[in-house]
């Protein structure tokens, strides 16, 4: 790699939107009035990754006045962050987890405080379905009785009746969940950071190093080879946590690539939109998204191959485009003929068990590991966002988190 | 058109409002982003208005109108920036550079401020101001000078050393001096529509989802247009729906427009690398192609075929590995760090393109209360700020500047044919 400038803190600190005369201008954004006091008891943070883990939390954390410095290699929601993209579902069915049934329900209520916050559309409430076995539905039933969760269990000629518009011929029982649906990804890592900015919170575009060690603590990372030191650190960058730690994480955590496509819909025919159409779980990893703007989203089941998230091509292949029309004209007869309006590549970062792994670094106290969101994260993350600055700032952590999301809980993915 | 109808109540809050989902009226259909600007009183003296068409042209005119009082009714078939749209995808490029177009120059200038107001207003990033460099051609070149010099917009002239020197990661070699347009950038494209579009709403406007067609009419105006089949009236219409214009009136713009596919790639620089980003790189618009600093969606560069026609309806939006080629040989020659660096995103889009590459700002040739508003020629998003008052001040019947007027006409445009080369008509942003 040849030499390259690095953002110095002065420069980034420098805002404003004036013309370009003099040069670089920064990737922040000005604080505004009313922005939280800095906390003189809190440690000074570094997050590093600006997606579903790291971008909230450090906006989290900036509202309890810690003076926070989010540091992402290419900025949020960029097309090689795992938090990229149109958007993500949002749902609660999770079989016998009920963790994340239970944190799926209380980002479901936060989504919608922060899209109002932050002044711009991020969540589309179209409920969602999926195809399920009698034995998996008991388990679901049983989770969402017991968290007064709102079901509906369907036979398939109610859900014909429901939605014309989806083939049923396959389906015994679908299970439908009203309160579900879709938020923005790419926009929403930006609203937040955005947020993050406007509340007095730093941020750095660069690539970040574990820096160095002293008596079990963190001093700095490098940034760009810059040193940027903090009492506390997160490590909250997805797919690069195995390459940033690998002794810790080299094989916790496999990127397998994914490519979505969108199936337009005939110019008038609004039947497969947000207002109309829940959400689809298919079996085995494939849903759908419906159309909020940019076609009906077709995530299918795909050969396994990994993706390297900096280097890594993203262009979408013909055999997935084919698959993709294959599946919509089984499960949509009406889009049958309608073209792919727009294709994305990305990846999910998945751990062994696909539990998420948070836990502090083995050796240094002020290091907090986050990630392995392995596909399920990105809904989670205003929820993500408050625990993991209650771990930072020391607050009592609930003992199925502390166990089932540790390290040691992890084996090879 | 097989499609169910939304009925009004649903439709109205395809935007921002409450979601009438019957299903999932739970907590975030009631807690829908609330108006917290003012929203200016409907004037009763003032006609109705429906603006087709939810783009660069016609969202911000549905904005600007419903700012100035009027009742107002945005449809869209698709909703505001999606991917049939010329106005969707992540960015747009915002320059005053047009040759000897001082006009656009003009307007470009005055949509850079109204840019950062509106910014300002909305309350999220859209503008980065990057810089640009251009060449335009020897004899566009000293035209373009004048009207800078003119018109007091600063630039530079810069020899090959000179941007080696500024930028070097940028070789400009083959041009012996390079146009630095310093009040220029990019705009983000599919999110400024929609924030347009949410701004719209939150001021009173309403949005509507569905296909429009033309409605009854007597006695010289047009009483209503037909939304997926349901009927729309207003006092005046605005028929802003870029390629879609020649579909919707094929007896006089039948072929004065034509839709050219063209697909954009983003380069992903190595991690660390920051020289490609905005904040360190212009973008650049040369003899070949134009590109798109990157501001976090990877070094955006566009390609295209001369002569293919994308059909917006029903077009496939594939990202082809010809054009992919040719933007690795560009990238090779003016961007080389960036050569072997992968693709990152891709997006395959077109640009509706007049014969002049003017636009098309009209009465409808048989209404009197239907103005056209279109003919973007690839130009046309950065001036969505000026465009939206500019086609306000029509439908007040505000005089018109008269070369503007003569320019801007249905009868001085004729059929458009293929582009024959990048600098043909197409003044491609």
């Amino acid at each position: 790699m040849t030499k390259k400038p690095t953002f110095t803190r002065r420069r980034v600190l420098a805002t404003g939107a004036a013309a370009a005369a003099a040069g670089p201008l920064a990737a922040q954004v000005p604080a505004l009035p009313g922005a939280p006091a800095l906390s003189r008891r809190l440690p000074d943070v570094v997050v590093v990754g600006a997606g579903a883990f790291g971008g909230w939390t450090a906006l989290s954390l900036r509202e309890r006045g810690a003076r926070v410095t989010l540091v992402d290699a290419y900025g949020p929601g960029n097309p090689r962050a795992s938090s990229g993209g149109e958007s993500r579902n949002l749902r609660s069915a999770y079989g016998e987890r009920e963790l994340y049934t239970r944190w799926a329900e209380q980002a479901w209520t936060m989504w919608d405080k922060r899209q109002a916050e932050f002044g711009r559309r991020l969540v589309f409430p179209n409920g969602s379905f999926s195809f399920t076995r009698p034995q998996s539905l008991a388990t679901q039933k049983a989770v969402f009785d017991k968290l007064k969760i709102p079901y509906e269990v369907l036979d398939a000629a109610e859900a014909r009746k429901r939605w014309p518009q989806v083939n049923f011929a396959d389906a015994e029982t679908v299970l439908y969940e009203p309160r579900s649906g879709i938020v923005k990804a790419r926009e929403a890592m930006i609203a937040v950071s955005e947020a993050f900015m406007h509340k007095g919170g730093q941020m750095r575009i660069g690539k970040a190093e574990p820096g160095a060690a002293a008596g079990g603590r963190m001093q700095d990372v490098l940034v760009n080879g810059e040193r940027l030191s903090a009492g506390a650190f997160v490590f909250a960058c997805g797919p690069w946590l195995p390459r940033l730690m690998p002794e810790l994480l080299g094989e916790k955590i496999i990127s397998p690539r994914v490519e979505l496509f969108f199936l337009g819909s005939a110019p008038g025919d609004l039947r497969y939109r947000w207002e109309m159409l829940p959400n689809i779980t298919e079996g085995g990893g494939g849903y759908t998204s419906s159309d909020i703007g940019s076609g009906l989203k077709v995530r299918l089941n795909q050969a396994y191959r990994i993706m390297e998230p900096d280097s890594g091509d993203r262009f979408p292949t013909h055999s997935m485009e084919k698959d993709a029309y294959d599946y919509a004209r089984r499960r949509f007869p009406g889009l049958v003929g309608q073209p792919i309006v727009q294709t994305y590549v990305c990846q999910v970062e998945y751990t062994d068990n696909h539990h998420f792994l948070i836990d502090q670094h083995p050796e240094l106290a002020n290091v907090v590991v986050a990630g392995g969101g392995s596909g399920h994260a990105f809904k989670m993350g205003p929820v993500l966002g408050e625990r993991l600055a209650d771990r930072v700032t020391g607050q009592p952590v609930a003992a199925e988190e502390a166990t089932g999301f540790a390290l040691t809980a992890h084996g090879k993915a | 058109m097989s499609g169910p109808k939304l009925d009004r109540r649903s439709l109205l809050t395809a935007g921002l409002g409450v979601a009438a989902v019957a299903a999932a009226t739970s907590a975030p259909a009631e807690a829908q982003t609330k108006a917290k600007v003012a929203k200016p009183a409907i004037n009763k003296g003032l006609p109705d208005v429906a603006v087709i068409g939810a783009g660069a042209f016609g969202g911000w005119a549905a904005l600007s109108l419903r700012e100035r009082g009027y009742k107002t009714t945005l449809v869209d078939a698709y909703g505001p920036g999606n991917p049939h749209a010329s106005s969707g995808g992540e960015t747009r490029n915002i320059r005053a550079g047009y040759g000897d177009r001082g006009i656009y120059s003009d307007w470009a200038a005055k949509a850079w401020v109204l840019w950062h107001e509106r910014q300002e207003e909305f309350g999220r990033k859209l503008i980065y101001p990057s810089g640009s460099l251009r060449d335009p051609g020897p004899e566009q070149m000293a035209a373009q000078i004048a009207v800078f010099d003119k018109l007091k917009l600063p630039y530079e002239m810069l020899t090959p050393e000179e941007v080696a020197k500024r930028w070097p990661q940028i070789r400009t070699d083959d041009i012996p001096k390079i146009f630095y347009d310093i009040n220029s950038g990019g705009v983000k494209a599919r999110e400024a529509s929609i924030a347009v579009a949410e701004i719209f709403e939150r001021k009173g406007g309403v949005t509507k989802l569905g296909y429009a067609e033309i409605g009854e009419s007597a006695a010289g105006k047009l009483k209503s247009v037909m939304v997926n089949g349901e009927k729309l009236e207003a006092g005046e219409f605005v028929f802003a729906c870029g390629p879609w214009l020649s579909k919707l009136f094929p007896a006089f713009l039948g072929n004065k427009i034509r839709a050219n596919r063209a697909e954009l790639f983003f380069v992903g620089p190595a991690r660390g690398d920051n020289r490609y980003r905005w904040e360190s790189c212009p973008s650049i618009s040369d003899q070949i192609t134009y590109t798109t600093a990157d501001i976090g969606g990877g070094y955006k560069v566009a390609a295209r075929l001369g002569g293919e026609v994308m059909d917006m309806d029903d077009g496939d939006r594939m990202p082809t590995h010809f054009l992919l080629q040719q933007v690795e040989k560009y990238v090779k020659l003016r961007l080389p760090g960036l050569a072997g660096r992968p693709i990152i995103q891709s997006y395959v889009c077109q640009t509706e393109q007049t014969d002049t590459g003017h636009f098309i700002i009209d009465k409808h040739p048989d209404f009197t209360n239907a103005l056209i508003a279109g003919g973007g020629s690839g130009h046309a998003f950065k001036m969505g700020p000026y465009l939206g008052p500019y086609i306000a001040d029509r439908i007040a019947g505000k005089p018109q500047d008269a070369y503007e007027k003569k320019v801007f006409s249905i009868a001085e445009h004729g059929a458009v044919g293929a582009p024959r080369g990048r600098r043909n008509a197409e003044m491609t942003a």
